[in-house]
């Protein structure tokens, strides 16, 4: 018995489903494999953990000690991330930590950044300031949203959020979150429900 | 006016909320967000001379009218005493 050829809407169906599946599945891999790639050669000069990906430009440049974590995000846009660390500083970078494209780190003493942390567009974050040069310590989870700026000498504590535009210049506590010129903090149970699962 | 009184306008005029009681949630009724209440702290800080220390700017304090009345009463009456 002769197997039956399929019919026009069955040959459609059928070419429409794999060019979903490309879609869906291949295409993202792909990128992805190219933005791994990328962030090898972006970050030479860096010790870099596994899986490190830039899906956009990133201006890099490594004359100190900086270490990325594993499964760093680098997604690309309008203008490049830049990771900049000079000569005797410090940059640490945890697992898992994205960065928005146009953010900026930029380490002259020490720079340390936690894990699971996320850096939106504009971003800045530099340990001197024309005037001090001091230690910044992002901790775990923090979440910092667009164009906010960090001074020289602050410590954000594990799971606060810095709202966008922010700029920090006094430390701010875990589970807060900080707001304002200069920016002031607030418990997150204050304003987001079940922030800290209370 | 008293405080309630006040900080009552204030929140009405400023978050266009009309019909909350004094012991309802600001967060879980949704009455303020983050920015009103970054807004709510700088008012009373102009409107009754106080200064808010950011730890003290937690739901215990803030999240009611009647919680923020008393909050307000208190800080006031340190003010006095010292």
């Amino acid at each position: 018995m002769k197997p039956a050829i399929p019919s026009r809407e069955e040959a459609l169906q059928l070419a429409r489903a794999s060019l979903q599946m490309v879609r869906t599945e291949v295409f993202p891999r792909a990128e992805r494999m190219v933005a791994v790639a990328r962030a090898r050669w972006m970050f030479r000069a860096f010790r870099m953990g596994r899986d490190v990906a830039a899906y956009g430009p990133v201006s890099a440049r490594n004359d100190g000690h900086a270490e990325l974590g594993d499964k760093l995000t680098f997604l690309g846009g309008m203008l490049p991330t830049s990771v900049v660390c000079y000569e005797h500083a410090r940059l640490l970078v945890g697992n898992e930590t994205q960065f928005n494209y146009g953010a900026s780190v930029e380490a002259w003493e020490s720079v340390q950044i936690g894990a699971r942390c996320m850096f939106a567009s504009f971003v800045r974050v530099s340990d001197r300031d024309g005037q001090r040069i001091a230690p910044i310590i992002i901790e775990d989870d923090v979440w910092v949203a667009h164009g906010a700026i960090l001074l020289p000498g602050v410590r954000i504590g594990a799971r606060s959020v810095v709202s966008a535009g922010s700029i920090v210049s006094q430390d701010v506590p875990p589970d807060s979150l900080a707001m304002g010129n200069p920016a002031r903090s607030m418990s997150l149970d204050l304003v987001a429900r079940d922030a800290t699962g209370t | 006016m008293s405080t309630r009184d006040t900080l009552r306008t204030f929140i009405v005029d400023t978050f266009f909320v009309d019909d909350f009681a004094d012991d309802d949630s600001f967060l879980r009724k949704g009455l303020i967000d983050s920015t009103g209440m970054m807004e709510l702290v700088a008012f009373i800080e102009t409107e009754f001379h106080i200064k808010l220390d950011d730890k003290e700017l937690v739901p215990e304090n803030l999240d009611s009218l009647s919680r923020v009345v008393a909050f307000v009463d208190r800080k006031q009456s340190l003010a006095k005493a010292s």
